[in-house]
């Protein structure tokens, strides 16, 4: 009865073995699924630029094409400081978040520095605070009148140590913004590394240093290749900061640009903002490029074979004491101050620099109107779902998508890999305005819901991620897989047991990180927001909007102290996982 | 005597008439129309800045029909235009009611997004107060002070009381602009008008005498730079909005007006949607909004600005202002149907390609 049941099926399951290749199948339903979302937003973004659109007319018809947005954007004697500035400040960024975010990871995952466990968590502040916050938090700390840090130096010598208003200011704020990012893909790399050929080299008598410089760090070339280019990238695009405290000093760059075109004028001038951010299509893609050109030969930079490894953890001796320096720099200064101020202001019902008169403002007000606000809840809420199912569903598809670019020899894989990319090209607020756009042509259930903001971010995340999981797939030996197959096992079965479990760590720290970052992008869910379905980043928004530093500041420590305690959670599952299979 | 007769009949019917016609009893039967259709529609959706503020601190229209629920969608007005626009050309149109200044309305006008409804109580407010088409209604003055200032910073007897003390050379780089206020030349040429005609000129050549005091430039936003004058970083703020200054000046910011005549103003507007979804719930929230408790309670929580129901008085946030001189006597403003034709788009470019290139943005 039972080989009589079955028996329907083998002809069917017969019929097409052979003739379908499954695997094409599936990559090429991914990279259809993919390409409807990440081509009408790129395709409205080139036709706009193009065209003289009033409101009412943004979509994608052909009507009043133009080269005068170009003429008006590239025309202007600033264009070409404005875009040295972007440059410089993308590059000391980029620079300024590896050193950073790259050493606390050196330190976290490979070295016996003591409390290393900390680090993870305390690279993240940065992450959580929402980036308008974050910008008058620094502008308070360096401001040349009343800053912070500045008051001790006035006192003494007369005058401040450094501006809020300046390049390195920027930087430095901008750097540790990135910190983290640069902290969870590095780091991510790190705990894959096999030791086994810088143990060959210090069986050799190699220096720690030379170990470093010419085993460990070539050995990390494409990861850091692929988190520069896209710590450059996300410096192009920043604008909180620059124009927080850039435009100050005069120093102007694209995003500014792109951001006032398209946000805060009435009407929003779509034309000339999508003609600013073809700038930035044309830099990624650039760097897309490039960033093709090193990984040609991925193998060459396996370190995760099938031989068992353990990483083991590289001995700093009297090195150890540099590294506390740098890791209690890092902490006080570009964590524990903007934090304090942070929590300072979230005392106060208007800014008052740290001191005594001060004091008779304190008051627990602005938390207690947040927690019995009800609209906290529902952001919260709505956050939550937004985080888990957006960045839940992109680590799946990228790990996918990892897997059939590094592991298939389909053609046109690279195709999907450019697709993943593609997003990174424009700027959220683009994103969001060709959902609506989309969303709007047809009938269906999504939008004004939340399921519209998870989908935009689900596409905007798709670039971030993937880094995340090509760089963890790249590093996973073949043989593996291979081992797998022999004895038998299919594809889902292999990437059950064999993929997913190597790739938990960094697959926990990317949802993770698009978690975090699913509670600060506001643009995005500012246009695509439905009356129920407001997220926790509008929300620290209209605090602002309505009630000054106090509000969102308040709302700022909430989150960090809430995230933190999800980074321990979620480092800890990470830790378990690892030391599972290790056993 | 028949005459006489007649004289003390008619005379007194036309006077009743002409006085029930004016009292509220004749629009109640609007107002229970409308309130019958809105608890079937059960909600109201207003969209722009400060809607959450409007949602959590208009107590009194949630007490007063607790049937309908208040949604509030926040965002820029550049952002409402944009998203109105573009669902109301599919017809799936999600916001109701927005406010926004009267030169941001052009393009709603343009596109034809607007419902003319009538309100009883626009009877209360001054003659010539509204716009003719009746698309929108104007539910209060926004006067626009020439700047704010720390009080701990700039003592009483340094307080500009002029165009010219205020670009005096001993503010150099003491002030703060917002890259927000770009409509700020067109304001000023029109404050400054040549026999009606917009004065370029001279406004922009203040503007160039702000430049040549330095002052930083601030990025968009206005309570951003409020905050930062009321922690001392910066002597004064131009042009800012009473609002902002008003919600933490009530909480003991040392904050002060710079507020001679004549300062600009503009009209704060409340619109309904064509093709709303609940546009009797949308009714009752702008009837309240024009409504003497309506407009109290908004100038005493949400926004500082000056009240128009000649019956309403000016709440605790709207106070505060008055109290630091800011009033409508010190304001100019041009009746409402002129406003549009005088602040036309291409002015509005015009004023914001000038501001952008004189200040350095």
């Amino acid at each position: 009865m039972k080989a009589a049941a079955s028996i329907p099926l083998r002809p069917f399951a017969a019929f097409f073995h052979g003739r379908v290749d499954w695997k094409s199948l599936w990559f090429w339903c991914l990279t259809l699924a993919v390409a409807l979302f990440v081509i009408p937003p790129l395709g409205l973004l080139v036709l706009s630029s193009f065209r003289t659109v009033s409101l009412g007319e943004l979509g994608f018809g052909l009507s009043k094409l133009t080269f005068l947005n170009y003429a008006e954007a590239y025309s202007d004697p600033k264009a070409l400081a404005m875009l040295l500035n972007s440059f410089w400040f993308a590059v000391g960024s980029m620079a300024a978040a590896m050193i950073l975010g790259g050493t606390l990871a050196f330190l976290s995952e490979r070295t016996d520095l003591r409390f290393r466990g900390l680090i993870p968590l305390l690279v993240m502040v940065p992450l959580v605070m929402p980036s308008v916050v974050k910008g008058i938090a620094w502008i308070f700390l360096l401001s040349p009148r009343i800053g912070l840090v500045n008051q001790p130096w006035i006192a003494l010598f007369g005058r401040p140590l450094i501006s809020s208003s300046s390049i390195p200011a920027m930087v430095w704020v901008e750097g540790i913004s990135m910190s983290p990012l640069a902290f969870l893909l590095i780091g991510s790399v790190i705990q894959r590394m096999d030791p086994s050929l810088e143990e060959a080299a210090d069986g050799s008598g190699a220096s720690r240093w030379k170990v470093l410089c010419r085993i460990t760090l070539p050995l990390l070339t494409p990861a850091l290749a692929g988190v520069g280019l896209l710590l450059f990238i996300r410096g192009i695009e920043s604008f909180e900061i620059p124009m927080l405290m850039g435009s100050e000093a005069g120093i102007f760059v694209f995003s500014t640009n792109i951001y006032h075109a398209l946000r805060d004028t009435s009407p929003p001038q779509f034309g000339l903002g999508f003609a600013y951010s073809m700038t930035l299509v044309g830099i990624t893609g650039a760097g897309l490029l490039w960033y093709q050109h090193v990984l040609k030969r991925s193998e060459r930079y396996t370190v995760v074979s099938g031989k068992g490894y353990r990483p083991r953890p590289f001995c700093l001796g009297s090195w150890k004491y540099l590294a506390w320096v740098f890791v209690i720099f890092y902490g006080v200064v570009g964590i524990l101050l903007p934090f304090l101020i942070l929590t300072w202001a979230s005392l106060l019902p208007f800014y008052v620099p740290p001191s005594l008169d001060g004091l008779s403002y304190v008051s627990l007000a602005n938390y207690a109107s947040l927690l019995m606000s009800p609209d906290l809840w529902d952001a919260l809420k709505n956050t939550m779902v937004l985080g888990l199912v957006s960045s839940g569903a992109t680590m799946f598809l990228t790990v996918l998508a990892s897997w059939f670019i590094y592991r298939t020899n389909i053609r046109h894989r690279k195709l999907l890999d450019t697709l993943i990319f593609l997003p990174y090209m424009f700027p959220g607020v683009i994103l969001g305005v060709a959902f609506m756009i989309m969303f709007l042509s047809f009938e269906n259930p999504v939008y004004n819901t939340i399921w519209i903001i998870v989908l935009a971010y689900c596409v905007n995340f798709l670039p971030v991620a993937s880094r995340f999981t090509h760089a963890a797939v790249i590093q996973v030996h073949r043989e593996l897989e291979e081992a797998a197959w022999a004895s038998g096992a299919a594809f889902w079965r292999t990437l059950r047991h064999i993929w997913v479990p190597l790739l938990l760590p960094p697959l926990i720290n990317g949802a993770l990180f698009l978690l975090i970052l699913s509670t600060k992008i506001m643009s995005i869910a500012a246009l695509l927001q439905g009356p129920d379905s407001k997220v926790l980043s509008v929300y620290v928004w209209s605090l602002w909007n309505g009630g000054g530093t106090g509000p969102s500041s308040a709302l700022s420590v909430l989150m960090i102290c809430v995230l933190g305690i999800l980074t321990l959670i979620s480092r800890g599952l990470a830790q378990k996982s690892a030391l599972g299979r290790q056993l | 005597m028949k005459s006489a007769a007649l004289t003390w009949v008619w005379f007194p019917a036309l006077l009743s008439l002409v006085l029930l016609s004016a009292s509220p009893v004749y629009s109640q039967p609007l107002r229970d129309q409308m309130i019958a259709k809105a608890k079937q529609e059960g909600q109201v959706v207003f969209m722009g800045d400060l809607a959450d503020e409007l949602k959590n601190r208009l107590k009194g229209f949630v007490q007063k029909y607790p049937f309908i629920r208040f949604k509030s969608l926040e965002a820029r007005h550049g952002e409402v235009v944009n998203r109105v626009a573009a669902e109301s050309r599919v017809g799936r149109l999600t916001v109701d009611v927005s406010g926004m200044s009267l030169e941001d309305v052009t393009p709603l006008l343009r596109l034809n997004l607007l419902q003319k409804y009538e309100f009883p109580h626009l009877r209360d407010f001054p003659k010539g107060s509204q716009a003719s088409s009746g698309l929108y209604v104007i539910g209060q003055m926004d006067p626009v002070p020439q700047g704010v200032y720390n009080t701990k910073l700039v003592p009483p007897g340094e307080v500009p009381q002029s165009w010219e003390q205020m670009v005096d050379p001993k503010w150099k780089g003491k002030s703060i602009v917002s890259r927000s206020r770009n409509t700020t030349v067109a304001r000023l040429a029109r404050l400054w008008h040549k026999d009606g005609n917009m004065n370029w000129e001279r406004a922009m050549d203040y503007t160039r005498q702000i430049k040549r005091n330095e002052p930083a430039l601030g990025g968009p936003g206005i309570n951003v730079h409020v905050n930062r004058v009321a922690a001392g970083e910066f002597a004064f703020m131009w042009f800012p909005a009473i609002g902002s200054v008003s919600r933490v000046g009530v909480q003991g910011a040392p904050l002060g007006f710079i507020a001679f005549p004549k300062m600009f103003a503009s009209y704060e507007i409340w619109m309904i949607f064509k093709g709303a979804p609940h546009p009797a719930a949308s009714w009752l929230l702008v009837d309240y909004l024009l409504s003497p408790e309506g407009q109290f309670e908004y100038t005493d929580t949400v926004n500082a600005v000056v009240p128009m129901n000649q019956k309403g008085k000016a709440g605790k946030l709207g106070q505060w202002v008055i109290d630091r001189g800011v009033t409508l006597e010190k304001s100019e403003l041009d009746e409402p149907d002129r406003v549009l034709e005088v602040f036309t788009e291409e002015d509005m470019k015009k004023s914001v390609d000038a501001y952008n290139s004189i200040l350095g943005y």
